[in-house]
């Protein structure tokens, strides 16, 4: 394959463990054209970023035994010495990692650093360098650039610092920019900015691009091609369109059918999940690595592994199912039955009305402000206000969805409810009772009712405490009787579909879902009215995190739990939530039902944010484009006067920087502070965002996209 | 695709030498506690061990090792070998005790200061402060000072100057797990504070305890010997090793090296195993990180394996 710029070839990558060796790649091969941008996309575990380190040619230094071969313009670099690596990394290959911040050196300038990549690699003088560094930057679009080359990483935010990343491996003219889960640690919004400065500076001026990325709907706008990672395989790879038209490998087909899309007005999604999780490294298995999952699984497939061949319709993906002829769609087909199981069963449990006419929840005018140290103990510190006068309701079985970037207060309103964090002011009640002014002993009776599920399901559980203590002491604060504890040990652990064998585990044994499923079951323990979950999925895979959505559904008609669902994502919350409030610097900023909120946006920032988030469908990701907001996410320590949304509004006039808008209703029960929410102008790609939104609700199934 | 491994390719292999450092850990914790262990052994079954009695003449005075007194005689021609083995009883009793006490003390001032911090935690920092200001020895003579020598003064002294080490570490690990998600959900359950503290912080607090503890009773012994070498401790002829050091001091100038060798290298090996055990403990456990148990180190050493067990349950699941 002459015209491979980069070409993998038979690579198989192991890591020394106790004992043996982890197979974490396990004999792939692909090459990627000169020009085109190619996604590597795979779960945690997939083997995608060990790809990456053996194309940069750093797995070896991490004690890896490399086999195989990479070339990268016809050079083999996998025994290359040193020396040659030093050539190729950076000036043939540039990296944009995962972490900026890490990747920086923190006592040295950004232009200090810009210039010895320059001078070493481009043999650049001083002079040049920093000419060009500045023109890079000024490409990337940062503000102020002959600031920002003077100023330490730590000065810069972490979206700033991914600009400045990107200005440097585009400064150094490489054939071949690796972006490895580059937008994975930044806000929607910011994502958006980073992944639109890819597609025009990169993509659009003839480079190569590889993104390694967990999210098919990150790169389903960027990609030409897409390769599908499993247990250190290539399940499948192909064009873009064709992978999401008609996914040829089971794996493929279903995860599709995991990302959530974003609802508009019309009804929840499906989200079945894959059973089951990813195979373990250490063990060796025969056959297809996806066969225990698969629902098309034959005997063939437990057998034999399949290899990554072309099929007859000239696409390639590793599967003896689908030799046999395109993919009956069972995953999209499931999806459909369960939807109308659900659909059915909603139908039968028309709950009859609470007997507590009471919301399960109302927190009014709510304030919540931290005191900042001041340098001398004894000196008042300054406030920082993290929740700002704000009022929600969570009605009996309802779920209230609350959405925001980094920092904009929402978990302190989490805590704050549950009177763990303390409220400066506002009021909170519990089925009608105060719970900030509560005496301690009628607290403790009461908190057991109003439970919390935690993003880092890991560091929820004591780590001295196996499960089944961990269960015990949640279900010993509401039931005295010893025998029904442990009976109820094992029932809870089946409500959440794990089987009694991990009681005796210690959580950090589990699997992520799995000790999220535990989470969930202790939660349970002591049978709320409420469940808090502030971003229960955020830290899970894809087909991971789908099962556990479904779950914390089900166990919602089931038992009639409110929830408060707090998430950064906004396609998560539509799909969870009947009611949503839209949380910007601490305030709520739009709230009303959630097809009220998202089928028709009257805030600037909802409408951003919906902007923001990827299309799950290339060619809608393409004709829509991404219209980023500018700006960044804002300081809670520094607040603007008047509209808090002003400095990153497009349509913000001299009122908006005076005068604060108060939340008002706009029509039953949907409001928003905008002083122009009636009048908003259009912006550029809203309908496209909105169409998006309602088409893609309900069941459909990938495979008839 | 089937790969072929390239032969030459395995040679490259490099072995992760991580598991071989943890069993050199093992290894040197095993030489140290075993060695710590006869020590002990030999001070409380002095009775039965010792051929003479170390508070009586039983040779002429100051006579080089022989085959009856592998360590000579003392200056009152008492057995050296006999004085050595009951000398451990003080140090090793007052060592033991003054930890114990330090801390019991230590830990729940530090567990009640990094909890409710604020107002009580800082005021009892700032006495643990005060207390730390001052060197461990000067603080014994104050304590000596005030109620006189012996034994329990010794214990006095030295478990008041290791409170504040024990309340330090409480207090900065309390600090950082009342943090963590646990603890968080905990309190969400209602469960009261002193459950919260004992169940959840002071079970992680634990192994990074045992690890100061076990380093502090070799600094303790060597407290204790100064102590008693400066004559603030037992009263003679009650055989101590720091005493013996001290009374032995004179003789040694005059050729007598023996009467020294005995206590002098008790002492050592008692301070340089402790120290040891501590050294191994913290890094088998990894003390600052605090997620390894004593218990599973215990399960580690003796070859239990439910790790594995619970392992495949949860990769069945």
């Amino acid at each position: 394959m002459p015209d491979m710029i980069v070409d993998v070839r038979s690579l198989v990558v192991d890591f020394p463990i106790q004992g043996g060796w982890l197979r974490a790649v396990d004999g792939i091969s692909f090459g990627v054209r000169a020009g085109e941008t190619l996604a590597i996309v795979g779960e945690s575990g997939s083997g995608k970023s060990v790809t990456m380190s053996a194309i940069m040619s750093r797995a070896r230094a991490d004690g890896a035994r490399v086999q195989g071969s990479v070339l990268v313009e016809g050079q083999e670099i996998l025994h290359a010495s040193e020396s040659i690596l030093q050539q190729v990394r950076g000036r043939k290959v540039a990296l944009i990692p995962q972490d900026p911040a890490g990747s920086l050196n923190p006592v040295r300038t950004v232009g200090a650093q810009m210039r010895e990549m320059l001078t070493f690699h481009r043999k650049l003088s001083a002079r040049e360098a920093d000419l060009a560094a500045l023109k890079s930057l000024e490409e990337v679009a940062i503000p102020d650039p002959a600031r920002q080359l003077r100023a330490y990483p730590f000065e810069l935010s972490g979206g700033m610092l991914q600009r400045v990343l990107i200005a440097t491996a585009l400064a150094l003219q490489p054939q071949v920019v690796i972006a490895d889960e580059a937008t994975t640690a930044l806000d929607v919004s910011v994502q958006a900015q980073i992944l639109n400065l890819m597609q025009t500076r990169i993509k659009e001026a003839g480079m190569t691009l590889i993104i390694i990325s967990h999210d098919l709907s990150v790169v389903s706008g960027l990609a030409d091609r897409i390769a599908v990672m499993y247990a250190g395989q290539i399940a499948e790879l192909s064009a873009v369109d064709e992978l999401f038209g008609s996914p040829q490998h089971p794996y493929t087909e279903a995860l599709l059918g995991c990302i959530p899309r974003l609802r508009g007005s019309g009804p929840r999604q499906v989200l079945v999940g894959i059973p089951g999780h990813p195979p373990d490294p250490r063990g060796r298995h025969q056959g297809c690595a996806f066969a225990p999952r698969c629902a098309y699984a034959r005997d063939v497939c437990r057998e034999r592994r399949p290899a990554l061949t072309e099929n007859a319709g000239h696409r390639l993906r590793a599967c003896w199912v689908s030799d046999e002829g395109p993919l009956s769609g069972f995953h999209s087909s499931r999806q459909a039955v369960a939807a109308e199981a659900e659909a059915v069963e909603a139908a039968e449990q028309q709950r009859p009305a609470p007997a507590d006419e009471r919301p399960v929840l109302r927190a009014e005018d709510l304030r919540v402000a931290y005191r900042k140290p001041s340098l001398l103990s004894w000196g008042r510190g300054a406030e920082l206000t993290a929740v700002e006068e704000v009022s929600i309701e969570v009605g009996h079985g309802e779920t209230l969805g609350i959405v925001g970037e980094s920092g904009c207060g929402k978990s302190s309103l989490g805590r704050a409810v549950l009177r763990l964090t303390r409220a400066s002011a506002g009021s909170v009640r519990f089925l009608g009772e105060d719970v900030l002014r509560m005496p301690g002993p009628r607290l403790r009776v009461v908190r057991p009712r109003m439970q919390l599920v935690l993003q880092s399901s890991r560091q929820a559980f004591d780590p001295r405490m196996s499960v089944y203590q961990s269960m015990l002491e949640a279900i010993g604060v509401v039931e005295r009787d010893r025998s029904a504890r442990d009976r109820q040990v094992y029932q809870l652990l089946d409500v959440v579909e794990l089987p009694s064998r991990v009681a005796e585990a210690f959580p950090q044994e589990l699997s992520g879902g799995q000790q999220q499923r535990v989470n969930i079951a202790r939660a349970l323990a002591t049978r709320p009215s409420l469940i808090v979950a502030d971003e229960p999925t955020a830290a899970l895979d894809v087909s991971v995190r789908a099962q556990i959505l479904q779950l914390l559904r089900r166990i919602q008609r089931e038992e009639g739990i409110a929830y408060l669902f707090i998430s950064h994502d906004l396609t998560v919350i539509s799909q969870m939530a009947e009611r949503v409030a839209v949380i910007y610097l601490g305030r709520v900023i739009e709230t009303g039902e959630t097809t009220q909120v998202l089928g028709g946006p009257r805030h600037p920032y909802t409408r951003a944010l919906m902007q923001a988030i990827p299309a799950s469908d290339p060619i809608v990701a393409r004709e829509r484009g991404l219209h980023p907001i500018g700006g960044e996410p804002p300081n809670p320590a520094d607040r603007p006067g008047g509209c808090y949304f002003h400095p990153r509004c497009p349509f913000a006039t001299d009122r908006c920087r005076v005068e604060r808008p108060e939340l008002r209703v706009l029509e039953d029960g949907h409001l928003a502070a905008c002083h122009y929410a009636e009048t908003l102008g259009e912006w550029p790609g809203v309908e496209a965002a909105a169409g998006e939104a309602g088409s893609a609700a309900g069941g459909r199934g990938p495979g008839q996209a | 695709m089937s790969v072929i491994a390239a032969p030459e390719m395995t040679a490259e292999v490099e072995t992760d030498r991580r598991p071989g450092r943890v069993q050199t850990r093992v290894l040197t914790l095993g030489i140290a506690s075993a060695v710590l262990l006869i020590l002990i052994l030999l001070a409380i079954f002095a009775p039965l061990v010792a051929h003479y009695n170390p508070d009586t003449p039983v040779t002429t005075a100051l006579t080089p090792p022989t085959a009856q007194h592998w360590f000579g005689s003392d200056e009152l021609g008492r057995d050296v070998l006999s004085r050595v083995i009951w000398g451990g009883r003080i140090p090793f009793l007052v060592s033991a005790v003054s930890v114990l006490i330090a801390t019991a003390v230590g830990v729940t001032l530090g567990l009640i200061g990094g909890y409710t911090a604020g107002l009580v935690g800082g005021f009892i920092m700032r006495c643990m402060d005060v207390l730390l200001a001052f060197p461990a020895l000067i603080l014994g003579f104050a304590v000596i000072a005030i109620i006189g020598i012996g034994p329990t003064s010794m214990i006095i002294a030295i478990s008041v100057a290791f409170v504040p080490v024990f309340a330090r570490i409480a207090y900065t690990s309390t600090l950082s797990i009342k943090r963590e998600d646990f603890v968080t959900i905990a309190r969400g359950l209602g469960l009261p504070a002193s459950r919260i503290l004992i169940r959840h912080v002071l079970r992680n607090l634990a192994s990074e305890i045992a690890v100061v503890a076990s380093s502090s009773f070799g600094w303790a012994l060597l407290l204790e010997a100064a102590l008693e070498f400066l004559g603030m401790g037992t009263r003679p002829p009650t055989p101590d090793w720091g005493a013996d050091l001290s009374a032995a001091s004179d003789y040694v100038a005059s050729g007598s090296w023996w009467v020294m060798f005995g206590p002098g290298v008790a002492i050592t090996l008692a301070i340089l195993c402790s120290n040891l055990i501590g050294d191994d403990l913290a890094h088998l456990l990894g003390a600052r990180s605090s997620r390894v148990s004593l218990g599973r180190l215990l399960r580690a050493l003796t070859g239990a394996n439910r790790r594995s067990a619970s392992q495949e349950a949860a990769a069945d699941a």
